[in-house]
């Protein structure tokens, strides 16, 4: 009896000291969570090395721990999308006119803002700084495009201006891995679609979405992926 | 050490990054005739695209993108149609079966290629020209693929010409539209009355030059690597030199540095940004 007595006791505090250190491990985890953090995104800076285009814009996020599995961010992206010269030639072999081209400078101005609201589904094992989450997230986009024209052949120049608002909303996917107490990596797709989409100049076509590695042929569905490094305080 | 190492890769690295971007701006697309290189997409958008080429779906995208034109192949039906297709039997590449040359155009316009996307058929000449709004801006090279089963050469021929002369008039093209092949079959295209400018296929060479130079030939079309002698020999002669087979990047500069005039190329995006000839604002799909 006493026996059977000492053995329930034994398995009781077995039992409440298995939940005792699996919150205080929690608890040591959760300590580590900080609730605010600032991150870089690298993926913008791509273009400046490997296009012909000329890219300079910046990628940031602020991001805001409210719960172990949720958060809000915000994503502002903005800067110049896009700077090249696109030029036509006409008349190869003289037979009308002569060869002459059209010249085109094109550059496109604006911002991007994507706040999003992020649940962390997933912890792995034995990792507790690795997580899996997905986002829900509208995505604001402002473009000023500007338009220098030339033709070789009459000599004219011309000038255009034009602007664009569109407003997106779309779900994410990502991987973050918080590898110091302060740094953390995230990897981040999205795949948003349109709600609409506004150009200043009626009879102008779109400008796809320029911080997008896809955008689908008829504007409406495009595909962000970002890769950030975070600080979180 | 580490650390200064990677440092030190890393100024390398910048480094040879920039002694690239300043041997790409020596780069000119001048040719020797005072004009511009002129950048032909290999069936539309080149043979790695998506689509499959010599069809609407390869070449408007190429044309949108920048392309000065395309080559594409060409055939004609039982009932001579011109129509594009790379191979003689239909098999090859659609759902249909037969000869091109055995088979009516009517028939043909059903066969269905095989590809991912699964509604592209095979387009007749004409399919093709009156959906490009910009046509009289743009250039073709038609590679006249000759059934050689054919027993009356002759009169097969002669019907492939007056089917291309019928469509380049329909469409006023005929100085936009080159054509290339051998030199029985280009003093066949001139008897016909075709004036188109003739591409005669083969080497670089004295022999190329003289043949081309005593038919009234155009230029010489050439594989990239058949150049036996300096593209500039031809040049003095007035003959242009139009090249194919670059797939990409390099092997389009190394095309560009033969000197050619005319560039038939797998890799059209490539090498049109690298002249900022690329339009950026169009998605290819």
């Amino acid at each position: 009896m006493v026996l059977l007595f000492f053995q329930k006791a034994l398995t009781t505090f077995t039992i409440m000291m298995c939940f005792f250190l699996q919150s205080f491990s929690q608890e040591k985890a959760d300590s580590l969570l900080k609730t605010n953090c600032i991150k870089l995104d690298i993926i913008p800076l791509y273009n400046i090395f490997f296009d012909t285009r000329v890219q300079i814009r910046i990628g940031a996020e602020y991001e805001k721990v409210f719960s172990k599995k949720s958060s809000l961010s915000v994503y502002i992206d903005g800067g110049l999308y896009d700077k090249y010269k696109f030029i036509k030639y006409y008349d190869f072999f003289n037979q009308q006119q002569g060869l002459y081209s059209v010249e085109q400078d094109i550059s496109i101005i604006g911002f991007h803002i994507i706040p999003s609201y992020n649940y962390h589904f997933y912890t792995f094992k034995n990792h507790f700084n690795e997580k899996l989450f997905s986002s829900l997230l509208l995505d604001y986009g402002y473009y000023s495009k500007k338009l220098n024209s030339y033709n070789s052949q009459t000599k004219e120049s011309s000038f255009d201006n034009y602007n664009q608002n569109k407003l997106g909303v779309g779900i994410g996917i990502g991987y973050k891995n918080r590898f110091s107490k302060h740094f953390s990596l995230e990897i981040k797709t999205s795949f948003i679609t349109k709600i609409f989409n506004s150009v200043s100049d009626n009879g102008r076509l779109p400008i796809k979405s320029l911080d997008a590695q896809w955008t689908s042929t008829n504007y409406n569905f495009w595909w962000i992926s970002n890769l950030k490094i975070g600080y979180a305080f | 050490m580490l650390f200064k190492n990677s440092i030190l890769f890393f100024v390398l690295s910048c480094t040879l990054l920039l002694f690239s971007r300043c041997n790409k701006d020596k780069i000119t697309d001048d040719t020797y005739f005072g004009s511009k290189i002129m950048i032909l997409g290999h069936k539309g958008m080149g043979s790695y695209y998506k689509r499959p080429g010599d069809t609407f779906e390869s070449i408007f995208p190429a044309i949108n993108i920048g392309a000065d034109g395309c080559e594409v192949d060409v055939q004609i039906t039982k009932d001579t149609v011109l129509i594009l297709l790379h191979d003689g039997e239909l098999n090859a590449m659609t759902t249909c079966n037969g000869r091109v040359y055995e088979t009516t155009w009517e028939q043909v316009k059903q066969c269905k290629y095989y590809a991912f996307q699964n509604n592209i058929f095979v387009y007749s000449v004409d399919d093709i020209f009156s959906r490009l709004s910009n046509l009289n801006n743009l250039y073709f090279s038609f590679d006249s693929k000759l059934d050689e089963k054919i027993v009356d050469q002759e009169l097969y021929q002669n019907q492939l010409l007056r089917a291309i002369k019928r469509i380049c008039e329909k469409y006023n093209m005929s100085d936009n539209v080159f054509i290339e092949g051998k030199a029985p079959y280009l003093r066949r295209a001139q008897n016909v009355g075709l004036s188109n400018k003739l591409f005669l296929t083969g080497v670089i060479n004295q022999t190329n030059i003289d043949t081309a130079l005593n038919n009234h030939f155009f230029g010489i079309c050439t594989e990239m690597s058949n150049f036996e002698i300096d593209a500039d020999f031809a040049h003095e002669k007035g003959l242009y030199i139009m090249a194919y087979t670059p797939n990409n990047y390099y092997s389009n500069l190394i095309a560009i540095n033969k000197k050619i005039d005319i560039l038939q190329t797998d890799d059209p995006i490539s090498i049109l940004k690298l002249f900022n000839r690329f339009n950026n604002e169009y998605i290819i799909p």
